[in-house]
């Protein structure tokens, strides 16, 4: 009776262990997580290859989704401007000092500011204190009265400018331009004035560098003569202007928005082969407000991201990415 | 005292029962009063201290203000400690103090101490106290929305900027006066700003700088109250209003004059209404809205608010502008209801269950609804206790409630009434008169008010080790406790007050005493088993001891998780983006990542936070995302019955589609309530103290290397302090010379030029709105605009002798452009910075976090804590820390260690107490570990993890086994006492208390069904609990009944001994 008892007492011990070890095995695997912080994704979607650059496997479908588009390296045309601020001045060659030749009283005054005169026209006239006779100035080109200096009765004296004449129709444009732009900024180049009335720019040519530079805003004169038919140009007032410089073929090119910096390196996303994409470090040149010359890296003819290239990056960057 | 007590209650019976009455109403009434919430609070005593600080980088941050506010607040009594974060722009400095601190309190010594700091901080920052709120603060959020088609006054649509005002000037100041609600914190859309974009050519041409701008917009818009004058009796107040109300007012004020000429600020700006530069964005389904927030007071009702300001919303829908409209996204009110819910049909069923059970075994229906009132009138009291003592009432508090433990005193009072009465009709023959009735009822009750006590003051000596948790663990637990004992305190004032009283005026019948079909049923089926324990009593023996180390084993084995969480019904998806990006960006992919998920069947509703809201409660850059996933009700899935868990899934793939961001899935309530504790929320963080960033960076690099190879270890990651594109303007001081300028003027040129500076305010009414003066967009939007922003200079001697027209005359007319641009003074160059800097106790510190798989914490640590030792080399001056959720789960685990076996040995004493015998105490406690096995066993059938929540129900269990083996051996060696055999006093005590043990057995293990059964919102919280205490007492019943007469016999031989001293009170309760 003992024995058996214990037996069954065995057997049962048995059953009991092996039901106790099956509960268990399953109980390990069903380990739960803190649901706090939901597993995140390692950052092992991110390899490297042997020369350390960043490569990311990401499906087109879901670059689509998030708005990322590609396209084809190949060369461009950069045309880039530069701006300048400037000033319209009376073209200087004709401007003309109308200055009497003696001393005397002003009996008469005949144009007034802003008249228009031809040439030869008379200005005032002046009864000499030497001879006390009656002498005439006249206009010694075409153009607007645009000082007058003198009143009636007024002694005018052979030591003041009494009316100052100037040609309007052609204006001078002095642009200045900064030392770090001088090098880009050559006589011919073709520049759009904007003098900011509404009317739109107005295109002309460089066809003055000035030698020397000015000391005080470390600037150099560029000048532009413009045509002022209608007066459009008054001169005293400022403009801004644009250099567009010359248009340079570049062979490989990229859209401005693929640049990216990663870890201090100036890379562009390139897709390679499947569902990769590296990122490439490369060199870059000169720029347009649409393209970037790539000197090295990149090759003619590879697809790259073109467009929101930043969540490439993210992408790339997501696992080392926390909240707090 | 006590018969006194029950004889007093017979003779005021009447009195006794209007007492009871009263105690309901009371009870009703503190109803209204009590605080109901999902979850209790977790969050510990802390004031937030935001500074705004416009402009200002990371850096720039934490040396101008972050450190001396911290270092202000060093010292403050009861403070626990501190922790700051310096963001682009905000400085956040978080006091925690120590629990159990008023908060009114801690607010006025902080408030005190910013008073203090004030003066060192730079000028135009803002310091502001965080809300007086909690992580279960934000109770009900809302979009405004405007109609499709909806044209504003001025016939255009409405644009973020127009819902912005109308939320922040139409509901805001409305909501904010909802009683309970402390603030409003809005998120999303624009604030109106009036911006003056000055032309920086036309102000070389005026001769004007930025300054003259700021300086006369300042001085143009004030109004000016002239004190009064008395004329003929009448006083007159004197008032002369300057200050501007619209763009062309803006436009008209006068900057100085040139020739006699005024300019205006026309004619050197232009004057729009623009956007402020934001912090934070928010959208829903996909498109930008306006987001706000109601945030509830501490200790507020957080469902009559959330109830308050959703009738408050409706009240201003009147008041809208045409076509806009407010959105209700969340309300709190929906997930209380449902969990209130939940447990108000737990307990209602739990009830039903035990009033059921009463009357099968009383066999009494009048006596079993006397037992079952005891359920409402302690209930009563209980709630009244809770607001007496600020507990609320939630999921936790009101879990460990089962009517049938409460109403274990009553029963047992009541059954013995019924005992006596019944006898007492018998003998007579009759119906009793009254005082005859008195008598018996008196009898009956001081005959087992004993036992009654007894085995009530055992259950609570077991919640005692619950009370001593501290920290979150204790927040949750403490509470729980706390209702259970009062419940239990409220029930035994009852059974000896109420319950004989009631049973005087309502049992008035015959009271029959015979057994009922279930009884004789049980006692077949029990009779044979007993003798075959008892006859394999070693058998018996060691197979319990077979069993209790199996599921010793198991449970050591069980996947273990701190505290079950509160399913809320809604997902929250947190999207993390490297540092740097911009809210655009930002936004946009939100956009994706929202219109993707909304293809989601089951997916309702998914609105989002997008960086720092107005009141930057939650500072984050524009990176990081609160996103908020609300679910349709389960009836309007397509398939009703899907797991949860699957949604889930099928959001994370969802999610995964959308690329450029990491994402964090959790729960509204829980991720906020995470966010407000501390810093670091993975199991283990090892935190690396110092001075210099990169020193810093390297270190924890090193302590990532050292215990990324540790076994368990995963998620091993740095927190991410680096990587901020800034962009720096280096300025040349030489240039600077040549060029006269001073470093203050430049960076003050780059400041308006870029970021903008505010020179006053516009007022509509009580609106206000910044007057901004900044540089028109193409002049500073990108890095080229940057480098070109034209720097004046100082006007040279002769340059003011000159008219405009010398101008055009003067052969050096370059003279007059006298600006340079900022790249001939300043390199600019854009760098990786600091993203944040965070600090704890005054240090700078970047935290290495990790979690834990597949290992216990405690060896982890130890092994990291040896690894990290051994293999990081820190310069003087730097340390390291560790902190994380492991020392929560150690402290309980540890504290529970220590307090769960004193407690144990507690009721141990107790039990030696009462039966006189060390052996018989041994034997009646043996009931433990043998009820735990049962508990064991359901956790691992319904395959429930391991945690703090089942740990309180194994305590539970204990009191309810103890009181089992109790009542057996004390009738056993009663009726030892009287002279009978081991055996036969085992087979007839046992056989005798079979009724008692089952129906205490029954009612408390039926009272548990429905909360193990329950699917309802907040069920998972209580469900361990329950399953823990009825496998328990199944498992312990069961062996109470067969092992311990098995074991009794197997160890008590028969020696003439005397009674023991409680012995005949004891087993009184068991004649039947």
């Amino acid at each position: 009776m003992r024995t058996s008892s214990a037996i069954v007492v065995a057997i049962v011990a048995a059953a009991l262990g092996a039901y106790g070890y099956s509960l268990l095995a399953p109980a390990k695997l069903a380990h739960t997580e803190h649901a706090e912080h939901a597993e995140k994704k390692p950052n092992d979607h991110v390899e490297q290859d042997e020369h350390g650059a960043d490569r990311i496997r990401i499906s087109d479908v879901k670059l689509a989704a998030a708005g990322v588009t590609l396209a084809e390296a190949a060369g461009a045309t950069l045309t880039d401007t530069l701006a300048f601020n400037g000033i319209l001045r009376a073209n200087q060659e004709a401007v003309v000092q109308v200055t009497p030749r003696f001393p005397g009283v002003v009996k008469s005054i005949l144009k007034r500011i802003g008249d228009k005169v031809a040439r030869d026209d008379l200005l005032a006239a002046i009864e000499s204190n030497q001879s006390l006779t009656v002498y005439e100035l006249k206009a010694p080109i075409a153009g607007t009265v645009i000082e007058r200096q003198i009143s009636l009765g007024e002694y005018a004296s052979e030591q003041k400018p009494a009316f100052v004449v100037a040609d309007l129709s052609t204006i001078w444009v002095d642009l200045s331009i900064y030392r770090q732009d001088l090098r880009r900024v050559r006589i011919n180049d073709e520049v759009l004035i904007d003098p900011d009335d509404g009317r739109g720019e107005i295109k002309g040519t460089i066809s003055y560098m000035a030698p020397i530079g000015s000391s005080e805003t470390q600037t150099a004169l560029a000048r532009v003569v413009l045509a002022n038919p209608d007066g459009r140009l008054r001169p005293g007032l400022f403009v801004t202007a644009r250099l567009i410089l010359a248009a340079r073929n570049v062979a490989v090119a990229v859209r401005r928005s693929a640049i990216q910096t990663l870890e201090n390196r100036t890379i562009v996303f390139v897709r390679e082969d499947g569902d990769k994409i590296e990122a490439r470090p490369v060199e870059t040149g000169d720029s347009d407000p649409r393209f970037v010359e790539i000197k090295a890296g990149l090759a003619a003819g590879e697809h790259y991201v073109a467009e929101n290239s930043f969540v490439v990056k993210a992408e790339m960057g997501k696992g080392e990415a926390e909240h707090d | 005292m006590i018969e006194r007590l029950i004889a007093a209650s017979l003779h005021q019976r009447w009195l006794v029962l209007l007492l009871a009455l009263g105690a309901v109403a009371f009870g009703a009434w503190n109803f209204q009063r009590l605080p109901i919430d999902a979850v209790p609070d977790i969050t510990n005593v802390q004031v937030q201290i935001n500074t705004r600080a416009p402009g200002y980088s990371p850096l720039e941050t934490e040396q101008r203000i972050t450190f001396p506010v911290e270092t202000a607040m060093s010292g403050l009594p009861k403070l626990d400690y501190t922790r700051s974060l310096s963001r682009y722009g905000l400085s956040q400095v978080t006091i925690v103090f120590k629990d159990g601190t008023d908060i009114y309190f801690a607010r006025q010594l902080v408030g005190e101490r910013i008073q203090q700091v004030k003066d060192q901080l730079p000028a135009g920052v803002e310091v502001a106290m965080g809300p007086v709120s909690t992580g279960l603060g934000e109770i009900f959020m809302y979009t405004v929305e405007a109609k499709v088609g909806a044209k504003t006054q001025g016939g255009h649509d409405y644009s973020l900027t127009d819902l912005r005002t109308v939320q922040d000037w139409i509901i805001r100041p409305q909501l904010r006066n909802v009683p309970g609600v402390v603030e409003v914190n809005t998120i999303g859309g624009f604030e109106r700003q009036f911006h003056v974009l000055p032309d920086p050519g036309k102000l070389m041409a005026y001769r004007l700088g930025f300054r003259d701008v700021m300086t006369a917009l300042a001085a143009n818009n004030a109004n000016v109250g002239a004190g009064y004058i008395e004329r003929n009796g009448e006083q007159y107040l004197v008032r002369s209003p300057g200050q501007v109300g619209n763009i062309a007012e803006i436009q008209d004020i006068v900057i100085g004059s040139r020739g006699g000429n005024p300019v205006r600020i026309r004619d050197v700006a232009t004057v729009i209404e623009g956007r402020d530069l934001r912090t934070g964005a928010a959208t829903r389904d996909g498109e930008e809205t306006v987001l706000g927030t109601a945030m509830l007071l501490i200790g507020e009702n957080s469902r009559s608010v959330a109830r308050r300001v959703a009738a408050r919303i409706e009240d201003i829908a009147k008041s809208l502008p045409e076509g806009v409209v407010t959105r209700t996204v969340y309300d709190r009110t929906d997930l209380v209801e449902a969990t209130i819910r939940t447990v108000r049909n737990n307990l209602l069923e739990g009830a039903a269950l035990v009033v059921a059970v009463l009357f099968l075994i009383l066999g009494n229906i009048r006596a079993a609804l006397v037992t079952a009132c005891v359920i409402p009138l302690s209930m009563a009291m209980t709630i009244t206790g809770m607001v007496e003592t600020k507990v609320s009432a939630n999921l936790m508090s009101l879990g460990a409630i089962d009517f049938g433990i409460i109403v274990d005193g009553a029963v047992i009072i009541v059954e013995n009434c019924l005992r006596m009465l019944a006898e007492a009709q018998r003998e007579k023959g009759r119906l009793l008169t009254l005082p005859e009735r008195l008598r018996a009822i008196q009898r009956g009750s001081s005959e087992v008010i004993k036992p009654s006590l007894f085995g009530t003051l055992i259950i609570a000596v077991v919640y005692l080790p619950v009370l001593t948790l501290t920290g979150v663990e204790g927040k949750m637990f403490t509470p729980m406790a706390l209702t259970v004992l009062m419940a239990l305190g409220a029930a035994v004032l009852f059974s000896i007050t109420f319950v004989p009283a009631a049973v005087a005026i309502f049992v008035t019948g015959k009271v029959s005493e015979h057994e009922n079909l279930f009884m004789r049923v049980a006692k077949r089926a029990y009779l044979p088993l007993l003798r075959f324990a008892i006859d394999n009593r070693a058998a018996v023996a060691i197979m319990a001891v077979v069993i209790v180390v199996a599921s010793g084993i198991a449970a050591a084995r069980m996947g273990g998780e701190f505290i079950p969480s509160l399913d809320e019904g809604d997902v929250a998806l947190a999207s993390i983006r490297i540092p740097g990006t911009s809210l655009t960006q930002s936004l946009d992919l939100q956009k994706a990542l929202e219109k993707r998920i909304k293809q989601i069947p089951e997916v309702k509703e998914f609105f989002t936070r997008i960086g720092t809201a107005e009141i930057a409660t939650d500072p984050m850059s524009p990176a990081q995302t609160d996103g908020y996933i609300m679910l349709k009700p389960r009836a309007e899935w397509p398939d009703p019955d899907k797991p949860k868990a699957d949604v889930i899934e099928a959001i994370d793939h969802a999610a995964d589609e959308i690329p450029g961001s990491a994402y964090e899935i959790s729960q509204p309530i829980q991720f906020r309530v995470n966010e407000l504790i501390s810093g670091v929320r993975s199991d283990v963080g090892i935190k690396v103290f110092g001075d210099d960033l990169d020193i810093l960076q390297g270190a924890a690099r090193q302590v990532e290397a050292a215990i990324r190879g540790i076994r368990g270890a995963s998620d091993v990651k740095i927190e991410q302090v680096a990587g901020l594109p800034i962009l720096t303007v280096r300025l040349d001081r030489q240039a600077l010379a040549r060029y006269g300028l001073s470093v203050a003027e430049v960076q003050g040129i780059v400041e308006i030029a870029v970021g903008g500076k505010s020179a006053g305010k516009l007022f509509e009414g009580d609106r206000r709105f910044d007057i901004v003066v900044r540089l028109p967009e193409h002049l500073r939007g990108n890095l080229e605009a940057i480098r070109a922003i034209p720097i004046p200079l100082p006007p040279g001697e002769e340059a003011t002798a000159n008219t405009p027209l010398r101008t055009a005359l003067s052969a050096s007319s370059l003279t007059q452009m006298r600006y340079v641009p900022l790249s001939s003074v300043a390199t600019v160059d854009a760098t990786p910075g600091p993203n944040q800097i965070s600090r704890e106790n005054g240090k700078r510190r970047i935290v290495v976090t990790a979690n834990v798989r597949a290992r216990d914490l405690g060896s982890f640590v130890a092994e990291a804590e040896a690894a990290v030792a051994e293999k990081v080399k820190l310069p003087p001056g730097y340390f390291i820390g560790w902190g994380g959720q492991f020392e929560q789960l150690v402290s309980a685990t540890k504290r529970l260690t220590i307090v769960v076996p004193v407690a144990l040995l507690l009721v141990f004493l107790l039990l030696f107490m009462g039966m006189g015998s060390a052996a018989d105490a041994a034997l009646v406690f043996s009931g433990v570990p043998l009820a735990l096995t049962g508990g064991v066993a359901a956790l691992l059938l319904r395959d429930i993890p391991l945690s703090i929540s089942a740990g309180v129900g194994f305590i539970a269990l204990s009191g309810v086994a103890v009181l089992n083996g109790l009542v057996i051996i004390a009738f056993i060696e009663r009726l030892r006492s009287e002279g009978r055999s081991v055996a036969e006093a085992v087979r007839e005590g046992a056989l005798t208390r079979l009724r008692p043990v089952l129906m205490t057995a029954l009612v408390a293990s039926l009272g548990f069904v429905p909360m193990a059964l329950a699917t309802g919102a907040g069920a998972e919280v209580q469900r361990p609990l329950a399953t823990v205490v009825i496998g328990g007492i199944i498992s312990s019943t069961m062996l109470t009944l067969l092992v311990l007469p098995a074991l009794y016999v197997l160890f008590r031989r028969d020696v003439a001994r005397e009674a023991p001293t409680m012995g005949p009170d004891m087993a009184a309760s068991g004649e039947r």
